[in-house]
């Protein structure tokens, strides 16, 4: 059975282009959060097998909710997705366990990181 | 700043109220006037005073729960508008308005992620023609040819996420949206560049666009 994976991206367009990046090698989009908060229910209702998380969303920041998830469920498989400088957030997201961190537009490493998980 | 006060809604709201508080006070001055004794015209007077406040209860409670939220809504529009895209919709409820705001916020979100989306796509395939052009010549330069053309197609995959008004794209080719009364196009020149007459800016010359037809209607 393929990998189901939570997008978690406050922009609806952000969150249709991971979708097709992810469907184009066939793998299932568990569902699809737009804030932090939405992505915590969501991902203790459809645990999905990996969570793509945008870092900067105006209702709660992926970190935030990163480290909420990983609360509940420390074994949880993050990926930081942004378009900010990998440097800046690259070591956050690796020292609260997160499996990487991507810029948003290269999508064959968003891929490669997924199916890694 | 004071004709902003009593313009649009706030205007037609005092429009309505004022002919209805007269209305109150003449039927109340007629009442009092007209009164059999003291005692119905003390009545009178307090159920007109009654009346009179409570009318004026309408016009505040809805320029501060209606219009004042929308001209919150529309300050931030008009911001975002002009490129402004720090700039939220405070969501006060839950309410209509308070969708609407939340509409536009995700709309400027959404601006935004498009920008950074060409931005950092442009900005990786600049660099790399800027190291060509500047005569380092790489020894795998198919790959860096690559990586400008994943770029390249990175940007078009996210403009075909769009529909467009008055335009359609036909595999990579920007077509003038059908519309069922549109015109036939104008024969195709006997030798051309490849471009197809039909390929169109969005300033569509065979026929009437939607956003003509909505203005003519």
């Amino acid at each position: 059975m393929g990998k189901r994976v939570l997008i978690v991206d406050d922009s609806s367009i952000m969150r249709k282009m991971v979708r097709k990046t992810l469907e184009s090698e066939a793998i299932t989009v568990a569902g699809e959060a737009k804030s932090g908060k939405e992505a915590i229910e969501l991902y203790q209702n459809l645990k999905p097998d990996a969570v793509t998380m945008d870092i900067t969303m105006r209702e709660m920041d992926g970190f935030t909710a990163a480290k909420e998830i990983l609360k509940l469920d420390p074994k949880a498989k993050i990926v930081f997705l942004s378009n900010l400088d990998e440097d800046k957030y690259s070591a956050d997201a690796k020292q609260l366990g997160a499996i990487g961190y991507v810029n948003k537009h290269r999508s064959a490493e968003i891929l490669t990181l997924i199916k890694q998980c | 700043m004071r004709s902003e006060k009593f313009s649009g809604l706030r205007r037609q709201i005092w429009m309505y109220f004022l002919p209805a508080l007269c209305v109150i006070l003449a039927a109340g001055a007629y009442l009092i006037y007209n009164a059999e004794n003291d005692h119905l015209q003390y009545q009178s007077a307090a159920g007109m005073f009654f009346a009179v406040v409570s009318l004026l209860a309408i016009p505040f409670l809805f320029i501060r729960n209606i219009i004042e939220p929308l001209e919150e809504v529309l300050s931030a529009a008009c911001k975002i508008t002009e490129g402004y895209l720090k700039e939220t919709v405070p969501i006060r409820n839950k309410d209509e308005i308070g969708k609407i705001g939340e509409q536009i916020n995700a709309l400027s979100v959404n601006l935004q992620e498009i920008l950074l989306h060409v931005w950092n796509h442009s900005r990786d395939s600049a660099d790399i023609l800027k190291r060509i052009s500047n005569g380092d010549i790489p020894s795998d330069m198919a790959h860096d040819i690559a990586a400008v053309r994943h770029s390249m197609e990175e940007m078009q995959s996210m403009v075909k996420t769009f529909e467009y008004y008055d335009i359609r794209m036909d595999e990579d080719r920007l077509m003038a949206e059908e519309a069922p009364n549109r015109t036939p196009p104008p024969a195709p020149p006997l030798k051309g560049e490849g471009s197809s007459p039909h390929a169109l800016s969005g300033k569509g010359d065979g026929g009437l666009g939607r956003r003509e037809k909505e203005k003519i209607s």
